[in-house]
């Protein structure tokens, strides 16, 4: 069975006055396309992405993302 | 290198690029080119465009390039990989069709890149995940014993066996490579080299790029693995220090 990986990172954006997709891709570096894919689901980032993006809302890596669908609001597998 | 912004906490680690002046240089160069190409009508205008389409792949590989993040390099490699896919499938749809519906010999080209690209493929999978012995190993048993069986397909005799006799050499190297490595992979690079001396005529014509690229290239890349060795990037398991 793969496991799944949900994340929240919709909701830290919207918890830190909707920063938008373009803002968060430039703090951690990256595209906003992959920023898109992440929040839709459609890719696991690496765990240094992974870290980055935590940091940036300032939480832990499990609480942004987390194993097996837990409270997550998208998921992929 | 990306340009550190406030509030950046990768200081751009994860997408950097080339300098604008950098890139400035690089374009004027290659338009110079293309240029003085074109004018003078040489063939080399061709290969001008081909680079064009192939340079920035190609420097990315090398990691002289790093302007995608993850996701869209994960992207990239996927694409590659079904462009891959499908270029295969109509080589080997070709091969078969041509060799075994049509009974004849199938096209020196597509055996060609069929063969090459899967060599490609093989031995980038063992360099990526396994050590520089063990890849260097695999090469030489693959190597060996394709080229064993193509010259078997002569039939039994005298001149098959002589014939073969540099294949099975590459073979026994390749097994007693686990006890002497190194030896093996010098053994391994001369007959690479001899090949090269004995099968390879300058200048090089596209229908004679077998040889070369199909035995003695993957011969001196195996030798050389082994004869690099491995440096502990995946012998033996570390223990963890005691606490």
């Amino acid at each position: 069975m793969r496991e799944r990986v949900s994340n929240k990172v919709r909701t830290l954006r919207f918890l830190r006055g909707e920063m938008t997709q373009e803002e968060l891709a430039k703090k951690v570096g990256v595209a906003r396309q992959t920023i898109i894919a992440i929040e839709k689901g459609k890719y696991n980032p690496s765990v240094a992405l992974a870290i980055k993006i935590a940091r940036v809302f300032g939480v832990g890596v499990e609480e942004a993302f987390s194993l097996n669908g837990d409270d997550g609001e998208a998921r992929s597998g | 290198m990306g340009r550190r912004e406030a509030g950046d906490i990768t200081g751009g680690a994860l997408m950097r690029t080339p300098s604008v002046r950098t890139l400035i240089i690089a374009a004027v160069v290659y338009a110079a080119i293309v240029v003085v190409l074109a004018i003078t009508v040489h063939q080399g205008f061709y290969l001008a465009l081909i680079a064009l389409a192939f340079a920035r792949p190609v420097l990315r590989e090398a990691r002289v390039l790093a302007d995608r993040d993850e996701w869209q390099s994960l992207v990239s490699y996927r694409s590659s990989h079904i462009g891959f896919l499908a270029a295969m499938l109509i080589a080997g749809l070709i091969f078969m069709w041509t060799g075994i519906v049509e009974g004849g010999e199938p096209p020196y080209e597509v055996s060609l890149i069929l063969l090459t690209s899967l060599f490609i493929k093989f031995a980038a999978l063992q360099l990526m995940g396994r050590t520089r012995e063990r890849a260097g190993r695999a090469i030489a048993w693959l190597i060996g014993a394709g080229w064993v069986l193509f010259a078997a397909a002569y039939g039994p005799s005298l001149g098959t066996l002589i014939g073969a006799s540099p294949f099975i050499a590459v073979l026994i190297c390749a097994y007693l490579s686990r006890r002497w490595p190194r030896i093996a992979g010098i053994v391994i690079t001369a007959i690479g080299i001899g090949t090269l001396i004995a099968f390879v005529d300058l200048p090089l014509e596209y229908d004679r790029l077998a040889v070369p690229f199909l035995l003695s290239f993957p011969l001196l890349l195996s030798g050389a693995l082994l004869v690099m060795g491995d440096r502990g990037d995946e012998g033996e398991e570390e223990q963890p220090a005691a606490v």
